[in-house]
């Protein structure tokens, strides 16, 4: 869709720096805190065991979210990734029984990346509300999921075992915590060093000025929601890489994970400000909440609250914090008047 | 202008999804023997009366251009405490006071913080259906006990000829629709929904209204799950989880915009009608449960598209459908009827998150 009018140069848009950064220390500073709380319910100790039980119970949860920043940047939201993620965990585990094997990954990653496809597509040219469209999708993914594999089974390839589970080499670093780290680099990179992602952040700015400013407005929200789409396919294979196998029921946690996932790593739900590094943060901060709910011997049960409560205390923390003067919240609110320079 | 309350419907949006309803009835009615027996179809109306009746509040919600996801565990947790009061038991009727005291309660702390602290009612709604997954959980201990007394079994599932709970639905039918069209809060629910500022300007009390309407969404929640207990006769965990989907989709089939200000209660009753009927055709014709839920994905589509372009916009609409301002200006603003209520674009408030 040639949105930008044909006459323009199509230049590589000038990089800047954007200091939305500050929105995710929020997150940061919740990971610290957890992190030191957890020290002193286990008496000071954490071992290899304690990191690679965190990370590989994050890292899933940080893939969906990374993916869910995206389309959340967009001012729009994707409420299928719980569903994407089933469909690629199934394929993948029914693909690797009838001996795919690695050829199934990369397939697998096709689906997420046409799963994301039809999102986007459904909400640029049909028009329909992201929330609609993506709930309703939603279900689509999840029935075609119970017709590949209606009950938990199947196998997935070796390597993949090897390379999400436990640690690297004999130390005692989880291979879950280098993925965690590659994800918040990969994003940055991808939001902060791409034209993609450039562009990304002024749709969800202004989607008016975008447009004034030559960016073609359709084919970056279906990116991000395609973007979203393999970053819940990535999800769904670490899960079978954890799992060792495929569950039709494993993604319904992540549907609204993800969201509270990217809400506490700060990123704006208008669309226009956020960070990747934030939302894997924010899932970080979920999988240390139950971490500390469970050294403390406190029931599992009372994690929900807690969860609940910090979603809704983080957002309202950057409510606070953009009302204070956020650098966020000025810049936010400059995009939504004035069409941005001319580089 | 005309006299008297000034329709926010347009005629064509009811009798659409009426008109819908009316063809499943009879597709299926020929596709399937016994489809329009009145055994079945008194068992469809009551399938019918407990989606529609949980869908009052999520339908005010969604016209304020909010959104309630707290639904599943409203649901959920009051279908818990009226059986696990049953266990304790507590008198019939102060059990039933209890449980809608509760989720009048918690619908009220969602409408607090969507109002007043500003918080994104899809985030705030979201915490509290974990807050409130977490209130069963313990409450229950992962195994709720009880049953569902038995004024609640009879007002679920008995009647004679019209099931009790049907005609139950249709009063509130009728409540609700007047409530909408002729009180203050009503008209009140519209504006906000249209334009927020412009009601706060206006002097409309708009706080009051976007928290009346979370606390109607988490009583009629609340109701539901009142009901679902009485129908299954005992309580279990995540039998919410199933209502969350349905009671959006179904006011969306209706042709409620979910960007708010237009739509009505009695839309997602045809809504409610349209879903119920054509679940129940595909089970009977031998659907299994993943077709349904592909199916179920594909009518939400289609009827919001029908909705968004056959219905309420022209076609000129249609027309620009694919151009590159089409998609533009479509996803920025909800489609309205043309220069009958308002004269502004709403730019930038039309999101819901």
């Amino acid at each position: 869709m040639s949105a930008a009018p044909s006459g323009l140069p199509q230049r590589r848009v000038v990089t800047r720096p954007r200091l939305t950064w500050h929105r995710a220390y929020t997150s940061g500073c919740l990971v610290a805190a957890l992190f030191v709380f957890y020290l002193t319910r286990t008496g000071w100790t954490f071992g290899g065991i304690e990191a690679l039980g965190i990370t590989n119970d994050a890292l899933p949860l940080a893939l969906a979210a990374v993916g869910e920043t995206f389309v959340i940047l967009t001012n729009g939201i994707d409420l299928s990734i719980g569903s994407m993620i089933t469909v690629c965990n199934v394929t993948l585990a029914v693909l690797d029984t009838h001996g795919f094997g690695g050829f199934a990954v990369v397939l697998v990653l096709g689906i997420g990346a046409v799963a994301g496809l039809l999102n986007g597509l459904i909400v640029c040219y049909m028009r329909i509300a992201p929330l609609i469209a993506t709930l309703a999708t939603s279900s689509i993914y999840l029935g075609i999921a119970l017709y590949i594999l209606p009950s938990p089974g199947g196998t997935v390839p070796q390597w993949l075992i090897n390379w999400t589970t436990g640690d690297i080499g004999s130390s005692n670093f989880p291979i879950a915590g280098l993925w965690l780290v590659l994800a918040m680099a990969a994003g940055w990179a991808v939001l902060r060093r791409t034209n993609f992602g450039v562009r990304l952040q002024a749709l969800g700015g202004s989607e008016s000025s975008s447009f004034s400013a030559g960016i073609s407005v359709v084919r970056v929200r279906v990116l991000a929601y395609v973007a979203a789409g393999v970053c819940s396919a990535l999800a769904g294979i670490v899960l079978g890489g954890l799992t060792e196998s495929g569950d039709p029921t494993i993604g319904a946690v992540y549907l609204l994970g993800a969201v509270a996932a990217v809400v506490v790593g700060g990123t704006s739900l208008a669309g226009g400000v956020g960070t990747i590094a934030g939302s894997v943060l924010g899932a970080v901060v979920l999988s240390l909440v139950s971490a500390v709910l469970l050294v403390s011997g406190i029931s599992a049960n009372y994690q929900y609250i807690v969860t609940g409560a910090i979603v809704i205390g983080a957002l309202l923390a950057h409510s606070l914090q953009s009302k204070l003067g956020g650098v966020a919240a000025e810049r936010s609110r400059r995009f939504s008047r004035d069409p941005p320079a001319e580089p | 202008m005309r006299k008297g309350p000034h329709s926010y419907v347009r005629p064509a949006e009811v009798v659409v999804p009426y008109g819908l309803v009316a063809i499943a009835l009879v597709a299926a009615g020929i596709a399937v023997p016994g489809f329009l027996s009145s055994s079945h179809l008194s068992a469809l109306s009551i399938s019918a009366a407990y989606i529609g009746i949980i869908a009052i509040g999520q339908t005010m919600v969604l016209l304020l251009g909010g959104i309630d996801l707290s639904v599943p565990y409203m649901i959920n947790l009051a279908a818990v405490f009226m059986a696990g009061l049953q266990f304790s038991h507590v008198a019939g009727g102060a059990d039933f006071l209890i449980v809608v005291g509760f989720g009048l309660g918690a619908g009220l702390i969602n409408g607090l913080g969507v109002a007043l602290l500003d918080i994104s009612p899809l985030v705030m709604t979201l915490g509290m259906n974990s807050i409130l997954e977490g209130v069963a959980l313990i409450y229950s201990n992962g195994s709720p006990q009880g049953s569902a007394p038995g004024f609640v079994t009879t007002l679920a599932t008995g009647g004679t000829t019209i099931p009790y709970v049907v005609i139950l639905w249709a009063a509130l039918v009728a409540i609700v629709t007047l409530a909408l069209v002729f009180t203050r809060f009503g008209r009140s629910v519209y504006a906000v929904g249209s334009n927020r500022r412009a009601s706060d300007l206006s002097g409309l009390p708009v706080k009051r209204t976007i928290i009346t309407a979370y606390v109607i969404s988490g009583l009629s929640a609340s109701f539901g799950g009142i009901l679902l207990v009485g129908y299954s006769g005992q309580a279990y965990l995540g039998m919410g989880d199933a209502y969350l989907l349905p009671s959006i989709a179904v006011v969306v089939i209706g042709g409620t915009s979910i960007l708010g200000g237009r739509g009505s209660y009695v839309q997602t009753v045809a809504g409610a009608l349209l879903i119920t009927v054509i679940e129940s055709a595909l089970i009977t014709v031998g659907v299994d449960q993943p077709g349904q839920d592909v199916l179920y994905g594909v009518v939400i589509l289609l009827m919001a598209y029908l909705n968004r372009v056959a219905i309420s916009g022209s076609g000129r609409r249609i027309a620009t459908l694919g151009g590159a301002i089409g998609p533009l200006r479509g996803w920025l603003e909800p489609v309205r009827p043309t220069g009958r209520r308002r004269d502004g674009g709403d730019d930038g408030d039309a999101k819901i998150a």
